[in-house]
């Protein structure tokens, strides 16, 4: 119980700021090759394959705890984003430090909003927990 | 998560920057230099980047973390340019030849300032990135 | 064990006062089925609240103001529903204290 308190939402939600997190690694290192000769652009495409996981579960609030099933699917996510699985050359572009500089700002945007929401069902928790609502 | 973080990428790409900026002056500073270290007129220096990439260290191969070696961008080459000097007719000149032409360095300074603003523009927006990633570290500091 | 949602406590009824037999309510008072009612909403609540963070997380939810508004009401709606049942535990207790 202590290990998955946060249930599927929350494994989620952290597997998706360890993609945002890398997103931005990509971001800067396009911005920082901007002008580099013969730089191919290179983008993080990851949402596919974690909305995929996340159908998958189905509906229902039993589904929404998780199953160690569930889990090692997340774990295994995890290990192929580090290992560069998502990350896509795009070799018919150039960099354009434009798209560069709002996708930068998008993905901080995300990133933040990430961790605001898991901090209010954080709260909600404690309320439970504590049994009052400080 | 790797070696090299976000912050050393964009740090990469402004040091970069900041040496075609230091090169572009270095350049314009010499557009009339006739008696260059080497003898002959100044030659311009071109500044060739290329991509950084890190190699996996040992520890970091046995967690099979190798696809992501992602460093930013690094100076590769400061190449001399090799087109022939600009000839100037000025036949009281010390420098001139029998014909009385003066070399001068072959550097334009249209094509100087183009690069100045181009790297300043991009150290700016490496600046902007730096400043991302800063934000997003702060933002998961109060998880 | 998982944290269910809220809808699996049960219905709670007012205390049996033994030997006031005469005062008892009629069967399915007010008060327990609008508790049930509200408990039943906190649980929507959370449970969309939910699944929004998820679809945020998946990128799937544009509207950030949406998500942010749906966690807060979750929030708010149980905070309301916890006050109501500390201060049903609260009445009871002070009631069990009575002397008769």
């Amino acid at each position: 119980m202590i290990e998955n308190l946060g249930g599927v939402t929350s494994q989620v939600a952290w597997l998706a700021l360890d993609a945002l997190s890398l997103r931005h690694q990509v971001i800067s290192h396009n911005i920082a090759n901007a002008e580099t000769p013969g730089f191919v652009p290179k983008r993080l495409e990851f949402s596919q394959q974690l909305h995929t996981l996340v159908n998958s579960l189905g509906g229902g609030a039993a589904a929404l705890a998780g199953t160690p099933g569930f889990t090692h699917e997340i774990d295994r996510m995890r290990e192929e984003l580090r290992a560069g699985a998502f990350t896509n050359a795009h070799t018919d572009q150039v960099v354009e430090i434009d798209m560069e500089m709002v996708d930068l700002t998008a993905n901080v945007l995300q990133y933040r909003s990430i961790i605001e929401a898991q901090s209010k069902r954080g709260d909600l928790l404690r309320m439970a927990i504590r049994e009052r609502s400080v | 998560m790797d070696y090299f973080s976000a912050m050393d990428i964009s740090a990469s790409g402004m040091t970069t920057q900041r040496f075609r900026l230091d090169t572009v002056a270095l350049n314009m500073a010499n557009a009339s230099t006739t008696r260059s270290i080497n003898g002959g007129p100044y030659r311009r220096q071109q500044v060739i980047l290329g991509e950084r990439a890190m190699q996996p260290t040992f520890n970091q191969m046995l967690a099979r973390e190798q696809g992501l070696r992602y460093a930013g961008v690094e100076v590769v080459q400061i190449q001399e340019d090799d087109s022939p000097p600009r000839l100037v007719l000025e036949p009281g000149h010390p420098d001139a030849d029998a014909r009385g032409f003066v070399r001068y360095p072959n550097i334009n300074p249209v094509g100087e300032m183009v690069i100045l603003l181009e790297a300043v523009r991009l150290y700016e927006a490496n600046v902007r990135a730096l400043n991302a990633g800063k934000e997003m570290a702060l933002r998961a500091l109060q998880i | 064990m998982a944290i269910e949602g809220i809808g699996a406590a049960s219905a709670i009824t007012p205390p049996a006062i033994p030997g006031t037999q005469a005062a008892q309510p009629a069967a399915g008072s007010g008060f327990d089925m609008w508790l049930q009612a509200q408990l039943n909403t906190v649980n929507d609540q959370i449970m969309t609240g939910e699944s929004n963070v998820r679809k945020l997380a998946t990128g799937e939810e544009g509207n950030l103001h949406e998500v942010m508004i749906s966690l807060e009401k979750a929030k708010l709606s149980f905070e309301l529903i916890l006050a109501v049942r500390n201060k049903s535990l609260e009445a009871y207790q002070e009631m069990m204290r009575m002397q008769i």
